[in-house]
C-alpha cells in the first residue's frame, strides 16, 4: 500500500512535458532527430522557391528606404492586397529575412547535435567493429551462404580471409572453439558523413566571414581616362586606360575589355585588363567586368571664361521616360547640379537626335527645374551664368569591385562537402560476417552472412566474395587432400 | 558536320521513337503472357521475372533501338562539338540533346546491370518529349557570349549536369512504377523493393554530381560574375533541386518516410529538375542563356 503514492507520483509526472521537467535533455533529444532535419531541410527548400518566385527587392533599394517604398508600391501591381502583409512576412528580401536566418541556425544546430550524437557509434563501426555474431545472426540474415568443407577451422578460417582479401575486403578475427570473422571495405565512407555535414557548417562559417568582412560595390564606374576612387576603400583607385567592346558579324557580343591600372595610396600596383571571364584582382579584391556605356564629355565656362568642369559624364542611369541613358551633372561651387541625357539607343529620337545631348539643370537651393537645353558637338551654350560645351563622346566601364575574405574558406568547404559525398555514396562502407564452426567428424561449417538492409550493390558483391571464398576453401581441401595422400 | 549533326539528331528521334513503341508492345505482351499463366523463374535475382520468347523478343529490340538512338545522339552531339568548337552545352537545343544523352546513358546502365526494362515505358517518352522540345528551339550555332568564354567551366560545369539530370530522371521513372505497382499488383513491373532500390541507386550516384553541378556554377559565378552566390534564380533553383533529394536521403532512414512518401518526394525532386532545367521560361536573371 505503501508504494501507492509513489505509483501516482510517477503517473504524474509521466502526464507533464519533458520540456519543462528537463529542458535541456528534451532539446537535445529533438536536435538529434533525423526527422526534424528532415523538415528543416524542406522547409528551407520551399522557402529557397518562394525566394525564386517572388520578386525579390535589390540590395540596394532595401538600403534606402525612399527606394523601398517606391519599389514597394510597384510590387502592388503584382502582389495587389497581398503586399504589406508579404512585406510584413519579408517575403520580399526572403534570403536576409528572420525567419529564414532562423531555419539555417535551426539546421546547423541539429547538423552539429546530431555530428556529436552518432560520433560514438560511428566510431565503434569504423574502429572496433563487431567481430563475432550469433550462429543465429547467420540463420537469419536475409543474404547468407554456408560451405561444409573438409579441413579443420582455423584453416578454414585461413582460407576465406584469403577468398576476402582476393575480393577487397579487410577481415578482423576472433579465434575460439569456432572462428568468427568480420569483414568490410570503404570502412572510412561512414567518416565522410562528417565531412558532408559539417563542411556546410563550415560554408556558413566562411559566408558569414564574407557579410562581416567583405563589401561589394555593384556598380563602380569608371570614364575613358579617368582615376575613380573605391567609395568602400577610399585608398584604392583606379584608372581606365581604355575600353573595348567587340561583336561577332552575326550580332551577338564577343567580348567586353577595360584596360585598368590600380593604385593603392597614389602607387601604381597593378595593371591589367579585366573581361567577362578573366576578372582583376588585388589584395582580395576582384575587378569584374559588368556593364559599359556612353561617356558624354562636358566643358562648361565660367563668365570670364575660366573652365570649371571638364569631365566625362557616364550615362550609366536610364531615364524614367523614354528609356533614354542618363548622367548625373554637379558642378561643385556652382549653382548647377542636373542630368545630361543621351538619345535613345535603337530608335530615331527626335527629342535627343543623334549627335547631341540634353543638358537638365535645377537649381541647387530650390530644386526646381532651371533650363533645358540641347547640346551640340563643339557647340557653346548658355545656361544659368556658365557657357556648357559638349566636346566628344567617349566610354565608361561598369565594374563590380568584390572584397569577400571568406571565399577560400567556401571552397575548401565545398571541397570538403564533395569529398564526403563521394565517401558515402560512391564508396558505401559493406560489412559482412562469417563463422567457422568445427564439426564432430574433423571438418567445418562455414557460413557468410551480409548486414541485412537491401543494398543491390552489397548483394551484387556478396556474391562475388561468396565466389572467391568458396574457390579458396576448394584450393585450401585440395591442398590439405594433397598432403595426405603424399604421407 | 552541321548537317551531319542534324541528320544524326533526326536518326536517333527516330530510332527512339521505335524504341519506344517496342518497350511498349514488351510491356503488353508482357502482361498478356503473365496473366495467360505463364510463371517465370521467381528466383532469378535480375529485376524482372522471366518472360517467354515473344516479349523478350520485343524487349530485345527495345533495347537494340535504344542504343541505336543513344548511338546517333551520341554523333549529333559529337558532330555539333566539331561544328561549334566548344562543347554542346550553351543553349537549350544542345542542353536538350545532352539531357537525352544523359537519360538514356542513365537508363541503358541500369537496364544492363539490373536486367531492368520496364523503367524504358517512362523514361523513354521523357527522352522523345525533350527531343521533341529540342525541334521547337533553334538548332542554329551560335558564338559564345562573352558570360560562357570559359572553355573547361562551360565542359565540365554542363557534363556533370547532364550525369546528374539523366541519372534524376531515372529515379523519377522508378518512383512512379513504385506507386503505380502498389502490392505488386502488376506482376508485369519489376518488383517494388527492386524500384526503391534503384530510384535509391539512380540518386546515390547523382546527388553528389548534383553538388559539384552547384559548386561548380559558384566557382564560376565567382569568376564571371564576381561572387559565388547572388541567389540568381537559376542557381537558387538548383539549390532547391538539391535540398530535395538530400531530404529524399534523409527521409529514406525515417520511420513513416520510408516507401510512398519517398517516391513521393523523388516525383517532386524530378519536378524541380525540370524547373531548374526550363528556369529562364518563368524567371529572369542572370543565366539568360539557359
Amino acid at each position: 500500500m505503501r508504494s501507492m503514492p509513489a505509483v501516482q507520483q510517477r503517473g504524474r509526472v509521466a502526464s507533464t512535458s519533458p520540456w519543462l521537467t528537463n529542458p535541456t535533455g528534451q532539446l537535445w533529444h529533438t536536435l538529434t532527430s533525423v526527422r526534424l532535419a528532415l523538415i528543416l531541410i524542406l522547409l528551407i527548400a520551399v522557402a529557397t522557391l518562394a525566394g525564386t518566385l517572388l520578386n525579390q527587392v535589390p540590395g540596394s533599394v532595401a538600403a534606402d528606404p525612399a527606394a523601398y517604398s517606391e519599389w514597394l508600391h510597384n510590387a502592388r501591381d503584382r502582389y495587389g492586397a497581398f503586399t504589406p502583409l508579404m512585406d510584413r512576412l519579408q517575403l520580399f528580401h526572403v534570403f536576409s529575412s528572420i525567419w529564414f536566418r532562423a531555419l539555417i541556425a535551426l539546421l546547423v544546430a541539429n547538423i552539429v547535435v546530431c555530428t556529436v550524437n552518432r560520433w560514438n557509434s560511428i566510431r565503434a563501426a569504423v574502429f572496433v567493429p563487431r567481430v563475432r555474431m550469433n550462429p543465429a545472426y547467420f540463420e537469419r540474415a536475409r543474404i547468407r551462404s554456408a560451405f561444409s568443407v573438409n579441413v579443420d577451422a582455423p584453416a578454414a578460417a585461413a582460407a576465406v580471409r584469403q577468398g576476402l582479401r582476393s575480393a577487397g575486403y579487410r577481415s578482423l578475427a576472433d579465434q575460439g572453439e569456432s572462428v568468427a570473422l568480420y569483414a568490410d571495405r570503404f570502412r572510412f565512407s561512414r567518416l565522410g558523413t562528417f565531412l558532408t555535414h559539417l563542411s556546410l557548417v563550415l560554408l556558413l562559417i566562411g559566408a558569414i566571414m564574407g557579410r562581416i568582412w567583405g563589401w561589394k560595390d555593384d556598380q563602380f564606374i569608371v570614364a575613358q581616362g579617368a582615376t575613380q576612387q573605391l567609395p568602400l576603400a577610399k585608398d584604392i583607385s583606379v584608372k581606365l586606360e581604355q575600353f573595348q567592346e567587340e561583336w561577332y558579324v552575326e550580332g551577338p557580343p564577343k567580348d567586353f575589355e577595360s584596360d585598368l591600372v590600380i593604385y593603392d595610396n597614389g602607387q601604381e600596383v597593378e595593371r591589367g585588363t579585366t573581361r567577362v571571364n578573366s576578372p582583376l584582382s588585388y589584395h582580395g579584391i576582384t575587378f569584374n567586368q559588368a556593364f559599359y556605356g556612353q561617356v558624354a564629355v562636358i566643358e562648361a565656362r565660367d563668365a570670364s571664361g575660366n573652365v570649371v568642369f571638364n569631365e566625362g559624364v557616364p550615362l550609366a542611369w536610364t531615364a524614367s521616360q523614354g528609356n533614354r541613358p542618363m548622367g548625373i551633372l554637379d558642378i561643385p561651387g556652382t549653382q548647377v547640379k542636373g542630368y545630361v541625357v543621351g538619345p535613345e539607343p535603337g530608335t530615331y529620337d527626335t527629342a535627343v537626335p543623334l549627335g547631341t545631348v540634353r543638358l537638365e539643370l535645377y537649381d541647387r537651393s530650390t530644386g526646381q527645374l532651371a533650363a533645358i537645353e540641347s547640346l551640340s558637338r563643339n557647340q557653346d551654350v548658355q545656361a544659368e551664368g556658365l557657357t556648357f560645351r559638349f566636346l566628344r563622346e567617349s566610354q565608361f566601364t561598369g565594374l563590380k569591385v568584390v572584397k569577400d575574405p571568406g571565399v577560400n574558406v567556401v571552397w575548401i568547404a565545398s571541397g570538403l562537402m564533395v569529398l564526403g559525398l563521394v565517401m558515402v555514396f560512391w564508396f558505401p562502407h559493406r560489412r559482412l560476417w562469417a563463422l567457422c564452426t568445427p564439426r564432430a567428424d574433423g571438418g567445418t561449417d562455414v557460413s557468410l552472412a551480409a548486414a541485412s538492409q537491401r543494398d543491390l550493390g552489397l548483394e551484387r558483391d556478396f556474391e562475388q566474395v561468396s565466389a572467391k571464398v568458396r574457390r579458396a576453401l576448394t584450393r585450401r581441401q585440395r591442398e590439405e587432400k594433397g598432403g595426405v595422400d603424399h604421407v | 558536320m552541321y548537317s551531319l549533326s542534324q541528320y544524326s539528331y533526326v536518326a536517333s528521334f527516330v530510332a527512339l521513337a521505335l524504341a519506344a513503341l517496342a518497350y511498349a508492345s514488351y510491356g503488353v505482351t508482357r502482361r498478356r503472357a503473365i496473366l495467360a499463366g505463364f510463371d517465370g523463374d521467381a528466383t532469378a535475382d535480375v529485376g524482372e521475372r522471366a518472360v517467354p520468347a515473344m516479349p523478350a523478343s520485343l524487349g530485345r529490340w527495345g533495347t537494340i533501338l535504344t542504343i541505336n538512338a543513344f548511338v546517333f545522339l551520341t554523333g549529333a552531339l559529337g558532330f555539333r562539338w566539331i561544328a561549334a568548337g566548344h562543347g554542346p552545352f550553351s543553349n537549350m537545343y544542345e542542353f536538350s540533346l545532352s539531357f537525352v544523352w544523359g537519360t538514356l546513358a542513365a537508363h541503358l546502365y541500369f537496364e544492363f546491370r539490373y536486367g531492368l526494362r520496364s523503367l524504358a515505358i517512362l523514361v523513354l517518352p521523357v527522352c522523345l518529349a525533350m527531343l521533341g522540345y529540342a525541334a521547337t528551339v533553334s538548332s542554329k550555332i551560335d558564338p559564345l557570349v562573352p558570360a560562357l568564354q570559359n572553355s573547361t567551366l562551360l565542359t565540365v560545369h554542363v557534363a556533370v549536369a547532364i550525369a546528374a539530370y539523366g541519372a534524376f530522371a531515372l529515379s523519377f521513372a522508378a518512383a512512379v512504377l513504385y506507386l503505380v505497382n502498389r502490392q505488386d499488383r502488376f506482376t508485369w513491373l519489376p518488383r517494388r523493393a527492386m524500384l526503391d532500390e534503384v530510384g535509391y541507386k539512380a540518386v546515390m550516384f547523382a546527388f553528389p554530381m548534383m553538388a559539384l553541378v552547384v559548386i561548380l556554377g559558384a566557382v564560376w559565378a565567382k569568376v564571371a560574375w564576381g561572387q559565388y552566390w547572388s541567389w540568381d534564380p537559376k542557381e537558387t533553383a538548383s539549390l532547391v533541386t538539391w535540398l530535395i533529394y538530400g531530404g529524399y536521403l534523409h527521409a529514406r532512414v525515417i520511420r513513416g518516410w520510408k516507401g510512398d512518401r519517398s517516391a513521393y518526394l523523388l516525383i517532386i525532386g524530378f519536378g524541380a529538375v525540370l524547373f531548374t532545367y526550363f528556369g529562364n521560361y518563368f524567371f529572369s536573371g542572370l543565366h539568360s542563356y539557359g
